[in-house]
């Protein structure tokens, strides 16, 4: 094998790569070295912001011990306040209740006494408006008492008066209207008569035809029977109503 | 065999009862010649009332039927029925249930009259008291006593 092809190249050869690998290590350091800088930063802020969690959640839990706290003393506090209070309010409830039964006793009393005056001065009022509303119409009354007596006084005289003036020219009206009446009357009755006596025509009519049909039909003896019957077709043949 | 001459019927057949029944007989009598191997001299016999075999037997002889015949025997009713059917009815209106003498009397008008045998349909009714009310194809007329009383009653009034 002819190695002097690569004499010069093969120096060469040898170099490139040593640089190229020294490079590459270098630059997988420098990566290794910022990755493994980059992670001990995340997990320094990890640890930093857990830590500053904690802090957070001690000082939380430190201020609702002590808002427990406080409110368990107020809430003490309080009901021994209430206790007070519902102590002092029945005894001023008993006071209130006392002074108002007076308070009240004394206006009703008040009341009682007005409502009396009152009652008197207006039941002397309305016996007096009373006594002045008889008198009052007692004089009415006469008055009308008297009005109406000449009224009716004067429309009977008057009545009276108008009465024997048109009774005579009424007694005409009443001649001629009776005299009317009668005749309209009459020929009322001789209508209906004539219409009866029809009708009564009708009747024996109806009835003498049929006592004679009834009659005939039982004394017809049967040679005479068979002599109709016979006739009846001789005529039948005449008028054609037979024409065989 | 000829037609049946209608007028040889008038001594049996004068109303229309009379035909109704006789066409029933007919009936009856074409029924058992065609169904029985007898002559209808025998379906005569056993089929029909003495009277009226004797009547049927008459009109045959009369018409030079073969009452031993088998052939001549269908045509004869069938002639028989047919003659029946075409006879002329008269609607007769009576004040009274008439007697078969006053029957024959009419029927022998008819005879007289127009040389023809009617079939009677006779209608009971008193109230017409005498005469007849006559009906034919239609027209009607009321020679009724009732009706002559009624008229003389209208004019007099």
């Amino acid at each position: 094998m002819d190695w002097s092809i690569f004499s010069y190249d093969y120096n060469n050869m040898i170099l490139l790569p040593d640089l190229i690998t020294i490079l590459i290590i270098t630059a997988v350091l420098a990566i290794l070295g910022a990755l493994v800088i980059f992670v001990h930063n995340i997990l320094k802020t990890e640890r930093e912001f857990q830590h500053k969690e904690e802090e957070t959640f001690t000082r939380y839990r430190k201020i609702l011990n002590k808002a427990h706290n406080q409110a368990r003393a107020i809430l003490y506090t309080t009901s021994l306040a209430s206790n007070d209070i519902i102590s002092d309010s029945k005894q001023t409830n008993q006071n209130l209740t006392e002074d108002l039964d007076k308070v009240l006793q004394t206006i009703a009393q008040q009341h009682i006494h007005y409502m009396n005056e009152a009652t008197e001065n207006f039941q002397k009022e309305y016996v007096a408006y009373l006594e002045d509303l008889q008198k009052k119409f007692s004089v009415q009354q006469e008055s009308t008492l008297t009005m109406t007596q000449d009224t009716v006084s004067k429309s009977l005289e008057a009545f009276s008066q108008s009465l024997s003036a048109k009774t005579v020219g009424t007694q005409e009206v009443i001649d001629k209207k009776t005299t009317e009446m009668l005749e309209q009357v009459e020929s009322e009755i001789t209508d209906y008569k004539a219409s009866k006596l029809r009708k009564i025509d009708a009747e024996v009519s109806r009835l003498v035809q049929k006592t004679f049909q009834e009659v005939l039909r039982r004394s017809i003896p049967e040679p005479l029977h068979e002599e109709l019957i016979v006739e009846a077709l001789e005529k039948a043949k005449k008028e054609e109503i037979l024409t065989l | 065999m000829t037609t049946i001459n209608p007028n040889s019927l008038q001594s049996y057949i004068r109303t229309t009862e009379d035909a109704t029944n006789f066409l029933s007989i007919l009936g009856t009598l074409s029924n058992e010649v065609f169904k029985k191997n007898t002559t209808l001299d025998e379906i005569l016999e056993h089929e029909v009332s003495y009277q009226r075999g004797l009547t049927i037997k008459k009109i045959a002889a009369d018409h030079n039927v073969d009452l031993q015949s088998r052939t001549e025997i269908p045509m004869f009713i069938t002639k028989l029925t047919d003659t029946i059917n075409t006879l002329p009815t008269v609607h007769l209106t009576l004040a009274f249930a008439p007697r078969r003498q006053l029957i024959t009397v009419v029927s022998q008008w008819f005879i007289v009259n127009f040389q023809q045998v009617v079939l009677l349909d006779i209608k009971v009714d008193p109230s017409i008291m005498g005469g007849s009310i006559v009906e034919f194809n239609g027209k009607r007329q009321d020679y009724s006593l009732k009706k002559q009383a009624e008229q003389t009653l209208n004019e007099k009034n």
